[in-house]
């Protein structure tokens, strides 16, 4: 399979036809959507949820607005406190900057904290190829993820589309794992089997949740501990992060935190919190003699200039919108195309790719808004997608949208004509009538060829009554309505009874 | 509370004015709907107005992304019903259309914008009208055994309107309504995504009818044309005999 | 133009208008939960930790001779802090006949071997946060980062004072200034559910996690 944003149709196909993994999917969306409402009780009622969330949208808003003036002056707290600070403006240039790190610090093997970005940059695929190091994803989902080459199901449970039987199939090919389908067991192989390149690796990578500008701080947030091994253990930690993780202070970094791991595991914090302030210093063993953070770009400043796509960077990646979202739960990640599947990718992925590739994104939504119902930090997902899908119709040279074509366009012109002209609308409705009537029976179509064959896969459609809605006014149902509005007014007394009754 | 005497007593004449929009949806297809509507708000007192002029709110044409072309029949849309006082529609997402969408389009265009906003407050779907507007939370309507209410996205999450439906259906005599799992979940419609993405909404629809056999009610209950299409297809495709009915058609079978 | 230079005349060359104030002040909550020693405890042990209120630290003296001598532990590695200072290490190690490192004795190279092979790392903590039952660690050299991460088993010694309300307030502490390299705020036991949803407990750090209140 080919997994690019472009085959979108044909993978999600073939992905919707796995009606088990769907009901798993769905089933496991439940448990999690429960855990995390749960969580978010800990702000209060519903009201006081609403407003711990739009103090997260606030702290998105002002990171945005003051984006330049942030990640400045992280920079310049970083740099105070022994961090290095690279800048980079496309993925190309992200790996060349750490493959000139691994140059420079003579890196052999590398571990790695689970980073969406570096998955972005395509960063482990560069290393290896280039640079001839050896990489170990240190999350277990990524880890098997890693190991299997497959995207990511989800930005925070890599894996857990896969089975017991799947995870023991793939550990024991790759890493000869005796296998075992006890989950203890399969833990604690991966655990020592991690352990010890962890403790060797020369470099660790990791992502950033946020960036912290008024100290130069970094936090990163886990679970497992591998972060906490890759940030302590290696001579160098290079963290990555793209230009919109930045928040002013640890108020903001600590609110969305709280906002962050309730609507992604549903636990009031995960296990770690790490927060890092700059290299070892002379008298200590643990953490890195040198430490880098390099800020991503890729596509994102063209956003951040446009009032309405900026708001894309508002992300916080808690993937709560996923498990809101109907499509995405039962297509999976592999029609998206890339490592963001769900609503973050159709929000993200036209930007940094281009929208004439990832057209499908933003058209295969049902709009129902389960998304931006749930966010936590105030994105408007679907006035970005509407707006995509408008920057399509017109053609868009900053994202690479070529104009749509006048065929493509000419039935949503005839519709407004026919909007604008009663006339037109009525000849539009006979026709229709006629049309597909021609192929009822006992009352509904249940097939029919061309571009509306799609509704017919599952469902047929009612047969056209002979009169429509506005003919039945004119011929009965204005002079039933006068009377029988009439009756009621004059005898309110009576309605009452019959209510009572 | 009083439902009967409130009803009427409650509503100033100036209320007792309704303008009907009628979607294309329900004009062409779904005509059932349209005159349950008429029946139920005829019923309870209101005096029905509906203009003859009017068509389709361009939803489809919006949602794809042609603003442009939207312009023009929003601007025809606002002319035709912006005198009226009130304005009522049994469909969530054209109402949401105008009140949501129509101010977008006239971004550079603060005279119609204004228009489009103004509009947009006295435009209302059905059961949000009777019981928010009217005050009104039980209709005097009959239907023996159980009813499952699916939550339309848009009438959810776009106009916020939850209570005002079930409340409507609780108070429906030899009524009971029960739990389904999921009922805010969408149902896969999504004009015309139901098209060009076919399988998906197959399961997308598939789980919700599954979520509906499983809740054991005897009918399912909506508020929006788009997901009554829906679903009415694909029961009729693949569980010939269990129904699904827009609120109106429920509301407006009296004792 | 550097890249730095180009990213930074992009964003601040945006087109739409943004706020006059640049900066709005967010009235995040004041506090989620009050913060109390009862409230810790609860919270520390739903996060899979062994808690356990003590009198004092020689109690933590014995439990913790109870607790080598259960899991038949051979190596301990203990931080230099302030906490641990009361306790007797001497005596535990010769009734345990296990062998107790501080890292305050042990040379860098040493230190890395030591501390990956310990069964038990003890620690003191700088705070301890009630909302979420979290032990609050500020890493230097007298408290490394892996003597909390790297032995199977890990014990935290918590005084009673040292429990904050909630994050909210260390945050506050944070934004007055962090002068430490690095800090880690623990909560619980490691743990994935990334085999199947099934949580398991012990991934990458500690498989155990004691907490002793103390006060």
């Amino acid at each position: 399979m080919d997994l690019r944003p472009e085959n979108f149709q044909s993978v999600a196909e073939i992905e919707v036809a796995k009606v088990a993994q769907r009901d798993f999917v769905v089933m496991v969306a439940g448990v999690f959507n429960y855990l995390c409402d749960t969580a978010m009780t800990a702000y209060g009622d519903g009201s006081a949820q609403d407003e711990a969330r739009a103090a997260g949208a606030q702290i998105r808003t002002n990171s945005l607005n003051n984006l330049a003036e942030l990640l400045q002056e992280f920079e310049t707290n970083a740099n105070r406190n022994g961090i290095q600070v690279l800048w980079a403006a496309d993925a190309e240039e992200a790996c060349q900057l750490v493959k000139g790190l691994v140059e420079k610090h003579q890196v052999k093997t590398i571990s790695k904290g689970k980073s969406m970005i570096s998955e972005e940059i395509g960063l482990n695929h560069f290393l290896e190829k280039e640079a001839g190091v050896k990489i170990y994803e240190g999350d277990l989902g990524e880890f098997i993820v890693q190991l299997r080459g497959t995207l990511p199901f989800h930005i925070v449970g890599p894996a857990i589309n896969m089975t017991v039987q799947e995870i023991a199939g793939v550990l024991q090919q790759h890493i000869d794992m005796p296998y075992t389908e006890v989950a203890t067991e399969i833990v604690s192989y991966v655990r020592t089997y991690l352990r010890d390149k962890f403790e060797r690796a020369d470099m660790g990578i990791t992502g950033v949740n946020q960036a912290i500008a008024s100290t130069g701080s970094l936090m990163l947030v886990e679970n497992e501990g591998n972060i906490r091994w890759v940030t302590s253990a290696p001579r160098v930690h290079v963290a990555l992060m793209s230009i919109e993780k930045v928040c002013a202070n640890f108020a903001d970094a600590f609110h969305l935190l709280g906002l962050l791991t309730r609507n992604c595991t549903g636990q009031a914090i995960t296990s770690y919190v790490s927060v890092l302030n700059g290299p070892r210093r002379a008298e200590e063993v643990d953490g890195p003699e040198a430490m880098y953070v390099v800020i991503i770009d890729n596509g994102r400043s063209i956003a951040y200039q446009d009032p309405l796509l900026k708001d894309a960077l508002r992300c916080i990646r808690c993937g709560r919108c996923g498990i809101q979202c109907p499509i995405y739960l039962r297509i999976g990640a592999n029609p998206y195309g890339w490592i963001y599947p769900g609503p973050i990718g159709n929000v993200i992925a036209p930007v940094i790719m281009d929208l004439d590739r990832t057209r499908d994104l933003y058209e295969a939504c049902t709009l129902c808004g389960g998304c931006q119902s749930v966010c936590p930090s105030g994105m408007s997902h679907l006035d970005i997608m509407t707006h995509y899908r408008q920057m399509k119709v017109k053609g868009d040279d900053r994202f690479g949208g070529t104009r749509i074509c006048i065929k493509e366009r000419s039935g949503f012109k005839i519709l407004a004509r026919g909007m604008q002209n009663p006339g037109l609308y009525k000849a539009g409705v006979k026709i229709a009538r006629r049309f597909l009537n021609q192929r009822s029976q006992d009352g509904y179509i249940t097939q029919m060829p061309g571009p509306m064959s799609g509704w017919f896969r599952c469902r047929d459609f009612p047969e056209m009554p002979e009169k429509t809605f506005r003919q039945r006014w004119q011929d009965e149902l204005q002079e039933e309505a006068r009377q029988t509005a009439d009756r009621a007014v004059a005898h309110p007394e009576a309605a009452a009874q019959n209510e009572e009754g | 509370m009083k439902p009967g005497n409130g009803l009427l007593a409650k509503r100033s004449d100036l209320m007792s004015k309704v303008s009907l929009f009628i979607p294309c949806a329900v004009d062409a297809v779904l005509v059932s709907v349209g005159e349950s509507t008429v029946r139920l708000l005829a019923r309870l007192g209101f005096d029905l107005q509906y203009h003859e002029e009017q068509t389709c709110c361009g939803q489809p044409v919006i949602t794809a992304g042609h603003l442009d072309l939207a312009r023009d029949a929003a601007c025809r849309f606002i002319s035709i019903f912006e005198e009226d006082e009130v304005v009522v529609s049994p469909s969530g997402s054209c109402v949401s259309t105008i009140r949501h969408d129509y101010p977008r389009l006239f971004e550079d265009e603060p005279e119609w914008q204004r228009r489009a906003v103004e509009l947009g407050q006295r435009v209302y779907e059905l059961s949000e009208f009777l019981v928010d507007v009217a005050h009104i939370e039980n209709v005097n309507a009959h239907f023996s055994g159980k009813l499952a209410y699916h939550k339309s996205c848009h009438l959810l999450r776009a106009l916020g309107i939850d209570h005002q439906p079930q409340t409507l259906l609780k108070n429906v005599h030899g009524a009971e309504l029960v739990p389904m799992q999921d009922d805010h979940v969408c149902c896969g419609f999504g004009g015309q995504f139901s098209i060009k993405y076919p399988y998906i909404s197959e399961a997308i629809v598939g789980d919700k009818v599954k979520n509906f056999l499983a809740s054991e009610a005897d009918l399912l209950v909506l508020s929006d044309p788009g997901c009554l299409l829906n679903i009415r297809g694909y029961l009729h495709r693949n569980h010939p005999g269990r129904q699904v009915k827009h609120l109106a058609e429920v509301l407006a079978e009296s004792v | 133009m550097s890249s730095r230079a180009m990213i930074l005349e992009r964003l601040n060359s945006a087109t739409w208008t943004k706020p006059s104030s640049s900066r709005e002040v967010i009235s995040t909550p004041a506090s989620i939960v009050s913060g109390d020693v009862e409230m810790f405890v609860s919270k520390a042990t739903a996060a899979g930790a062994q808690v356990e209120e003590v009198g004092s630290l020689d109690e933590v003296q014995n439990r913790l001779v109870q607790i080598v001598q259960e899991e038949q532990l051979q190596k301990i590695v203990i931080t230099d802090e302030e906490n641990l200072k009361e306790i007797d290490w001497e005596q535990l190690s010769q009734q345990t006949k296990s062998q107790v490192q501080s890292i305050a004795q042990l040379p860098g190279e040493n230190y890395r071997s030591y501390v990956v092979e310990a069964g038990l790392g003890v620690t003191g903590c700088k705070y301890a946060l009630a909302e979420t039952g979290t032990v609050v660690l500020e890493h230097s050299h007298s408290n490394e980062r892996l003597v909390s991460h790297a032995p199977d088993h890990y014990v935290c010694i918590v005084k009673r004072d040292q429990i904050l309300k909630d994050r909210y307030v260390l945050a506050s502490l944070f934004d007055s200034g962090l002068s430490s390299t690095a800090w880690t705020l623990v909560t619980g036991v490691s743990r994935t559910a990334d085999v199947a949803l099934q949580v398991v407990l012990g991934m990458h750090g500690p498989r155990k996690v004691t907490i002793f209140v103390v006060g």
